[in-house]
């Protein structure tokens, strides 16, 4: 068992080599990228000062809002910067990845890791705790807490993705087409421009097995303070990260075999 | 010379391509439901806090500038992605031998792609007015058509000049967000530009972006006088204009870089 976690942690640190190398290399883009953070950051100011200014009972201040705001970017901007894995399988290209002697889903994450959305999501993490003092958060709390909220959604993104994917194995477009439908990205795009609380009910109840929801939550009761309220999300989030993951690993090797079983 | 027989097999083959995956289709027409309903209790419930107008814009107003949006947004291609992977790919080489434009066949071949698509997010725009009264009319409809058609224009020319980065360095995503940012910011999809200071109002004026998105929509909304509409129109054309006379040195010159490269 440690044999194996040791040759994981080694391929992990191999991968982020290798990206860190490829970030280097195409130096432009990753200035660009940065660049580009400086100025969506600048400009999602601005936006959020014009929505409270049109909006002022909103029920957030300026600085509040673009925190909350910031906060959801950061959070997944750590996981989201990697291409869908759906098309691998109608071009074939999975079954490189299946031969391979290591998990087929850590595998591709590693390979296909976003090193530039981490380091940005970093760099945010950093942006957001000194934002946080302004409205008075302690700093390291606001650190803390994005922490766990990464790892927490990270799991539960990761889960959802393995499980949809899973479904490709048996019909192709399934996997996508589940996803697609579940519309997490809209979802989390209406989360980043409006506080969550003015969410209709059944569409809260709805996203509730979403990391946006969470992770929506997790600011505005970050900015209360509510300290209960940030470990129940959390461990509810964990929790479901932790089920779905169980069950995209049950759906996987049932699917494969299938898959398998046509000669891939 | 442009051989129109070329592209129109090109959109044939992207209209074929929509339609292969009956799946996505389905998602293709469900996500825009979605979305615009719950895009319309956010905003109801923004607006049940005791406004009538926010940014000078109604609930309905907001409602239909949001599903505008979405149709202009269905004619809006990433020539940037396409570009760097037929430059990475080296495929652009076959395009220049059998002398087409690679944008011309991308936009094409998308056009044709999106079809199916403008028409059900069309058909969804039509179905929700019947719930929610929604301000257009029939001339706002016809003024509304060379706007969308500059606005598509505008979009693509710029893009591809920031495509065409690529034979130089190689990636060029980055490049291509950072447009996005800041178009989606300046052309008021973030929000109505109507929600920002005069101030800054009067500068967006003279300013290609906001005729790549604001602009259109509030010409179909009805919501500018006909001597504004006049203004814009004219600094849409001369923005036109200037990206498309830049284009085509640059453009060969990319090409001529790119061959030089060995392809």
């Amino acid at each position: 068992m440690f044999d194996r976690l040791r040759f994981n942690l080694r391929l992990l640190k191999e991968y982020v080599k290798i990206h860190l190398k490829n970030m280097i290399e195409y130096k432009i883009d990753f200035i660009v990228f940065i660049s580009l953070e400086i100025l969506y950051l600048v400009l999602s100011y601005f936006f959020i000062d014009f929505f409270v200014k049109a909006i002022p009972n909103i029920g957030l201040t300026t600085l509040e809002f673009y925190f909350y705001s910031q906060l959801l970017d950061c959070i997944f901007m750590f996981f989201l910067n990697y291409p869908s894995f759906y098309y691998l399988i109608p071009s074939g290209q999975m079954d490189v990845h299946l031969i391979k002697p290591v998990n087929v889903i850590y595998h591709l994450f590693l390979r296909y890791l976003g090193i530039k959305g981490i380091v940005g999501s970093l760099l945010k993490s950093i942006f957001l705790t000194i934002l946080g003092v302004y409205i008075g958060i302690n700093p390291i709390a606001t650190l803390i807490i994005i922490g766990f909220g990464i790892i927490c959604s990270t799991i539960l993104f990761q889960s959802i993705y393995y499980l949809t994917t899973s479904l490709e194995f048996i019909k192709l477009e399934m996997g996508r087409f589940v996803f697609d439908v579940l519309n997490e990205r809209q979802l989390r795009q209406f989360a980043n421009k409006f506080p969550i609380y003015f969410f209709p009910r059944i569409v809260l109840a709805y996203m509730s097995f979403m990391p946006a929801y969470y992770v929506a939550n997790l600011g505005l009761n970050l900015i209360k303070t509510n300290v209960y309220a940030i470990i129940s999300l959390l461990l509810i989030e964990l929790a479901l990260g932790i089920f779905f993951f169980y069950l995209a690993q049950l759906a996987w090797k049932h699917t494969l075999k299938k898959y398998e079983g046509f000669g891939g | 010379m442009i051989n129109p027989k070329y592209y129109l097999k090109f959109y044939s083959i992207g209209l074929r391509n929509s339609l292969e995956y009956k799946m996505v289709v389905i998602s293709g027409i469900l996500n825009p439901i979605i979305g615009t309903i719950v895009f319309t209790f956010i905003w109801a419930a923004i607006y049940n806090l005791g406004y009538t107008t926010i940014g000078s814009f109604t609930l309905n107003e907001m409602i239909f500038y949001y599903l505008t949006g979405m149709i202009i947004g269905m004619f809006y291609v990433d020539m940037a992605g396409y570009f760097q992977e037929e430059v990475m790919s080296g495929h652009l080489l076959q395009h220049t031998i059998r002398n087409i434009n690679p944008f011309l066949r991308r936009y094409f071949s998308f056009l044709g792609f999106q079809t199916f698509w403008i028409i059900t997010t069309i058909l969804i725009v039509i179905i929700f007015s019947v719930f929610v009264s929604l301000p257009v009319t029939l001339l706002g409809i016809i003024l509304f058509i060379p706007f969308l058609i500059i606005a598509v224009a505008l979009r693509t020319v710029i893009s591809s000049l920031i495509a065409l980065l690529t034979v130089k360095t190689q990636r060029i995503m980055s490049i291509m967000q950072a447009f996005n940012t800041l178009n989606g910011f300046l052309a008021g999809m973030w929000l109505p530009l109507t929600f920002f200071p005069p101030a800054y109002q009067s500068v967006f004026y003279y300013l290609p972006f906001q005729y790549m998105y604001f602009f259109p929509n509030m010409v179909l909304a009805g919501k500018i006088t006909s001597t504004q509409m006049l203004i814009g129109f004219l600094f849409a054309m001369i923005w036109l204009v200037f990206f498309i006379i830049i284009f085509g040195p640059l453009y060969k010159k990319a090409i001529k870089y790119f061959e030089a490269q060995g392809g």
